[in-house]
């Protein structure tokens, strides 16, 4: 298994939701072939998960994000990024199936909220403050203006087909990271 | 009509009540007793409003020989709720839109309510069709009953258990047999072509 497993369940069926995206596009998918692979009945899918979009965010949390967290949290951000894109790599099938999902359940949604969670958990929120000129400038606001602009470079590259190696990419997404808009002028 | 075919009209009624609680029984982790037997009785009591609301608007027409040549009427307005049923059950098979699997608290009344009045419509006109041709009331009533019942907990429970996938293929079959019984009601009945 792929996943560090805080339940056995919870894996089980992310683990058959990975398999089946390997043939068929993930909206597609039902509940009862996702707990019939898991081998459990289809009630028990509910005592877990909403519906399967929840278990896809499961499956992002537990797969790229909170592993990567330790890294990130110790300053080792680059570290951090390189695990998440290279597990994305791996499961590179599941991942770009997961990309072609549309509307309020889809993943580039869940990359969104996942940086923007990720970027406001680091920020040093009264530093931030106090620079701010106005106050309707808030750290919610900036931890939103780039993480969307995270999640449209991670988009491109797994709807591409993550044709660019992970660490290449890892390295293009830093220097995009770091590099002000002015400065490209 | 005789009794199979007065199951039959009805069979073909309830199973579009099954589909719906079919979907209604996929969103759910489990059926709490309760809210079963109040849609049971919701589903069953719509259904009998209906069906006697046209059968004695029907009854009194006839009564009053306002309807000419009534009994001839009756069957054919029973074949022509059995082809239009059977009509709207491939169409809700083909249209086959994606439904979104989700988990709900139980089953809440407005979420299937308005399917369940529309699909009474033609519970509606069947009990119009009933009411011009010699039907038992005492045996109808218990037939709703019975059906509306059967085809809620059916529903409900196929849902949970299996999804939403045997949907299309009941409609499919609930078209096929409401025309073969409609057909038969014009050869009997009406052509007097049959027995």
């Amino acid at each position: 298994m792929t996943i560090q497993g805080k339940n056995g369940i919870d894996v089980i069926l992310a683990e058959s939701l990975k398999e089946l995206s390997e043939s068929r596009p993930i909206d597609k998918i039902t509940i009862k072939e996702i707990t019939d692979k898991a081998g459990v009945i289809r009630p028990t899918f509910y005592n877990h998960f909403q519906d399967k979009y929840e278990l896809l965010e499961w499956i992002v949390r537990e797969e790229l994000v909170n592993p990567a967290l330790p890294l990130i949290d110790n300053g080792l951000v680059k570290e951090g990024l390189t695990f998440i894109f290279t597990a994305m790599e791996k499961e590179k099938t599941f991942y770009t199936r997961a990309a072609k999902i549309e509307g309020q359940n889809s993943f580039a949604e869940m990359i969104f909220i996942c940086a923007k969670e990720m970027i406001l958990s680091h920020m040093n929120v009264d530093e931030v403050q106090a620079k701010g000129k106005y106050d309707w400038v808030t750290p919610d606001l900036i931890a939103e203006y780039y993480a969307k602009s995270m999640c449209v470079v991670v988009m491109r590259w797994v709807e591409s087909g993550m044709k660019v190696p992970a660490n290449e990419f890892v390295d293009v997404f830093m220097s995009l990271a770091k590099e002000p808009l002015f400065g490209l002028f | 009509m005789s009794w199979i075919e007065n199951i039959l009209i009805i069979l073909g009624i309830s199973l579009d009540t099954y589909a719906t609680m079919e979907v209604e029984g996929a969103m759910l982790a489990e059926v709490k007793k309760k809210q079963l037997v109040i849609t049971c009785a919701l589903v069953a009591l719509l259904q009998l409003l209906f069906y006697f609301g046209g059968y004695f608007i029907c009854y009194e027409l006839d009564e009053h020989e306002l309807i000419p040549r009534s009994s001839d009427v009756g069957y054919i307005v029973a074949a022509v709720v059995f082809a239009m049923l059977g009509i709207r059950l491939i169409v809700k098979a083909i249209k086959r839109g994606i439904i979104h699997e989700k988990r709900k608290d139980g089953l809440k009344v407005r979420e299937y309510i308005k399917i369940v009045v529309v699909t009474s419509f033609y519970t509606l006109v069947a009990g119009g069709a009933c009411g011009l041709v010699e039907t038992s009331v005492a045996m109808m009533a218990v037939v709703i009953i019975v059906l509306s019942i059967l085809a809620v907990i059916a529903g409900v429970y196929t849902g949970l258990h299996f999804g939403i996938e045997t949907k299309t293929g009941t409609y499919v079959m609930g078209a096929i047999v409401l025309w073969i019984v409609g057909v038969e009601v014009l050869l009997v009945h009406v052509f007097g072509m049959i027995g």
